[in-house]
């Protein structure tokens, strides 16, 4: 019991010099991002490489929105993961459901911030906010808000309720100070008779992330999906292509934590390995879907008989000017599909060869989000426009990377607060351990 | 004052003090206005044929406005030699040739049945409460793009009536070419259409964007805005600017932005979305010779814009529909888009292949740009290359 424990707690109890470099590589991207954010604030969008489709040949919408969509997929992905383990009580999983917990309240952070530093206008956010009770009747936007806000809400009170059961089922003066107090502060008034219902609150929200994360998780794909000016976004399929990315990157984004929490603090008895192989058979499949999703998405439009707007659209994204770009993210997915399918037991022994495949994905669905955002816009339709372009400046990638870099820093510094999870009760014994 | 009864006879003192009066109010030529508010009333009567009226102030039209587009004018002006385009003395902040006729128009040409005069006689309704229900106006246009010639005035003049930096093109004519042999230039005038099923408004988050109800059209509220840009991907016809940059000087619009309880007139604050607003603040102007009238009409030298309520049969865009599209065919843009654009077109409609070419006038000559500042210079031909 000990040892497991001991394994579980090792982020927390021990600070290496490794650790430190980290965050302080982490901390000065931070500033440097925050820096180039001061910087948009006080010049405007101008600062950027958007423009206005039409005359202005620009594209409206790029490299924040494109993350915004990859982030928000993430934590659509994460809450399901999320949903699913604490449902079906997945007690192995219990450290994959936290590392989840986590990233999805991180990611829908993230997601939320890129959408306000994309405004014109961030001074204005809340406009949406007082707006909401007449929006929320149209605008997909407004859902969107609705949706990103229901899952901070929901995600957080998961988060608090799981680390409230598993603090309570540990000895608090073992843990550092810091954590100690969250720990208190999150068991206040816990008696012991409450644990059952606090078992059943969280198979039930479990239950609510899952039905969440599958209906409302289709919205941030909505957002572009309703849109009918821009062939190439307009179609019934956008909900679910956005929703089988986001199990996609969700999933992979914590195969890929736990592959590194695993590797460098040799947590091996509690993360085993067939919790790896387990989230291996999860992205070999989403890794297919997504791609079978996303070539229904875009051949039909190279079809001679497509209308020419979609056309335009579609072949520009298969062999004309995001050739490169859009094949090299379906590599990046496919391969790693391939790879997990074909060589499963031996890539995924140490869970390292899994965090590689997933961060390749990761990748991959990260390019094909910027794509889908900016070629409808690049390529429009309808009027006598000419073909628009776009080149992300300097800001824009320190924002966006930035944004990304800042999502990692705030979960290692988590790592540091609060317990990956609880040792499996009764299933893990020092020898039993060793033995796997 | 317009809804003051003239005198009945048109040879009597009252009546020339009374038309004196209304003519006098539009700052255009006094003696001029009085008699063409008089013999408009005799061919109404059938005293005097539409030539003779024509022939008749012909010369001093011209002189007076630089072109004559009285609706008895037989054919657009180009004809007549007239200095297309570049007519001086148009636009620009002057109060505009047409909104006088139009006054001319109020006073004595009503009976004719021609656009301005019903245009203003609507609003004296309206304002006398004859009118029907507010919600029935829909203002709207009739361009004929047959007409159009690439000049380029309209967008000039709507960037200086309503502010806009150069960048910021509300009203953009695109000159286009088909690809069918034929090798015709084409022009394709094109503000916002005002549509009456507008996705830009269904878009917006934050109810900025919204359809007044008094006369359809659609316009931005400057101060609720967010600039996030939804219209903008939501609508069909590529006519939102968002303000990227401060635009300081730039941004020069000297009158009200405040239209009924919103702001909404001239030029985009930075950060926020801006697009054609059918010149709202001349709608809502305390200068009546303003209301129904546009910069780009005003300024247009062939007449081929044509704005008004296209619920009224006898407004200007309607009675263009009706007499003056001289065969052409009618359109509106995009209309399988289900957008219902408050825009007719009277000419052909560019197909999807058709491909922008620089046409007779640039942005240049008039110091508009197509390129957002800080953005490399646009170049045309970019379908070709891709293609
Ligand atoms: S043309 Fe575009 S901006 Fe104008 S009303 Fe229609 S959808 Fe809205
Ligand atoms: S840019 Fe402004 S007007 Fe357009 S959708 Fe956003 S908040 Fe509404």
């Amino acid at each position: 019991m000990s040892l497991s424990n001991n394994d579980l707690l090792k982020p927390l109890t021990t600070i290496s010099t490794k650790f430190l470099a980290l965050v302080a590589v982490l901390g000065i991207a931070a500033l440097v991002t925050v820096e180039a954010i001061v910087h948009q604030l006080r010049f405007g969008l101008v600062v950027t490489d958007l423009a206005s489709w039409g005359t202005q040949e620009g594209v409206t919408w790029g490299l924040y929105i494109g993350t915004f969509e990859w982030f928000a997929g993430m934590a659509v992905g994460s809450i399901a993961a999320v949903g699913y383990i604490r449902y079906r009580e997945l007690t192995r999983y219990d450290i994959i459901a936290r590392i989840g917990e986590i990233w999805g309240l991180i990611s829908g952070l993230s997601a939320a911030y890129l959408i306000v530093i994309d405004l014109g206008r961030p001074d204005r956010v809340l406009n949406i906010l007082t707006a909401w009770f007449v929006t929320v009747q149209y605008s997909p936007l407004a859902w969107d808000v609705t949706f990103v806000t229901a899952l901070l809400v929901m995600t957080s009170t998961m988060l608090i309720l799981s680390l409230r059961r598993d603090f309570s089922e540990m000895n608090l003066n073992k843990l550092p100070i810091y954590t100690a107090w969250i720990g208190k502060l999150l068991t206040l008034g816990y008696r012991p008779e409450e644990r059952e219902k606090l078992d059943s609150m969280l198979r039930w929200l479990g239950l609510a992330l899952l039905i969440l994360a599958f209906t409302g998780g289709m919205v941030p794909g909505w957002l572009l999906g309703v849109v009918g000016a821009q062939a190439g976004w307009y179609g019934g399929i956008a909900g679910i292509s956005f929703l089988a990315g986001g199990l996609l990157s969700g999933v992979a984004a914590i195969a890929l934590i736990a592959g590194v929490l695993r590797y460098s603090y040799g947590m091996e008895s509690v993360l085993s390995t067939d919790v790896f192989v387990g989230l291996g058979k999860a992205l070999t499949l989403f890794g297919f879907v997504y791609v079978v999703i996303l070539f229904n998405e875009i051949l039909p439009s190279i079809f001679p008989m497509a209308p020419l707007a979609e056309s335009r659209v579609g072949e520009a994204m298969l062999y004309g000017h995001f050739a490169t770009d859009f094949w090299l993210a379906m590599a990046a997915i496919a391969i790693p599909v391939l790879v997990l399918a074909v060589f499963r037991e031996r890539m995924l022994a140490s869970g390292t060869g899994l965090a590689v495949v997933s961060a390749v994905m990761l990748w991959g669905v990260f390019v094909k989000k910027q794509l889908t955002v900016i070629e409808p816009l690049m390529y429009p339709s309808g009027l006598p426009y000419e073909v628009g372009s776009y080149v992300p400046t300097l800001v824009e990638w320190v924002i966006s990377i930035g944004a990304i870099l800042i999502a990692i820093l705030l979960f290692v510094i988590a790592t540091k607060l609060v317990p990956l999870g609880r040792s499996p009760p009764g299933t893990q014994t020092p020898t039993e351990v060793k033995d796997q | 004052m317009s809804t003051r009864d003239p005198p009945d006879d048109i040879e009597s003192a009252a009546w020339e003090q009374w038309a004196t009066d209304i003519v006098d109010e539009t700052g255009f030529d006094v003696d001029l206005g009085v008699g063409l508010a008089r013999d408009a009333q005799r061919v109404a009567k059938g005293e005097m044929t539409e030539a003779e009226y024509q022939a008749k102030y012909h010369e001093d039209v011209l002189d007076e406005f630089g072109v004559d587009d009285r609706p008895t004018a037989p054919e657009p002006q180009a004809a007549d030699g007239s200095p297309l385009p570049g007519i001086p003395g148009t636009g620009n902040g002057k109060r505009s040739r047409r909104s006088m006729l139009k006054t001319a128009g109020a006073i004595g040409l009503g009976t004719l049945g021609l656009s301005a005069a019903q245009q203003s006689t609507r609003t004296a309704a309206a304002q006398t409460g004859g009118g029907g229900s507010e919600s029935d106006v829909q203002m709207g246009m009739a361009i004929n793009t047959d007409r159009c010639i690439g000049c380029l005035q309209c967008m000039d003049a709507c960037n200086e009536e309503n502010g806009n930096p150069a960048e910021s093109l509300w009203m953009a004519v695109l000159r286009y070419e088909e690809d069918d042999y034929t090798d015709t230039e084409e022009y394709l005038t094109r503000p916002c259409q005002h549509c009456s099923d507008a996705p830009c408004e269904t878009a917006c988050p934050t109810n900025a964007r919204y359809t007044r109800e008094k006369d359809g059209i659609v316009l931005t509220d400057y101060d609720q805005c967010t600039g996030c840009r939804y219209c903008e991907v939501a609508c069909p016809y590529g006519v939102n600017y968002l303000q990227w940059a401060d635009p300081g000087e730039a941004n020069s619009f000297e009158g009200d932005t405040q239209v009924g309880d919103r702001t909404a007139a001239g030029s985009a604050p930075q950060g926020t979305m801006g697009k054609c607003t059918f010149c709202a603040h001349r709608q809502d102007s305390e200068d009546e010779s303003l209301h129904g009238t546009t910069a780009c009409e005003d300024t247009c030298p062939v007449d081929a814009i044509h704005f008004g309520d296209m619920n009224d049969e006898s407004s200007a865009p309607r009675q263009h529909l009706a007499n003056d599209t001289d065969g052409q065919p009618t359109y509106k843009l995009l209309e399988d888009k289900g957008t219902e654009p408050n825009i007719v077109y009277v000419g052909n409609e560019p197909s999807p292949t058709a491909t922008q070419i620089d046409g007779p006038t640039g942005e240049d000559r008039f110091d508009l740009v197509r390129e957002r500042p800080g953005r490399s210079r646009i170049e045309l031909g970019s379908h070709d290359r891709d293609d």
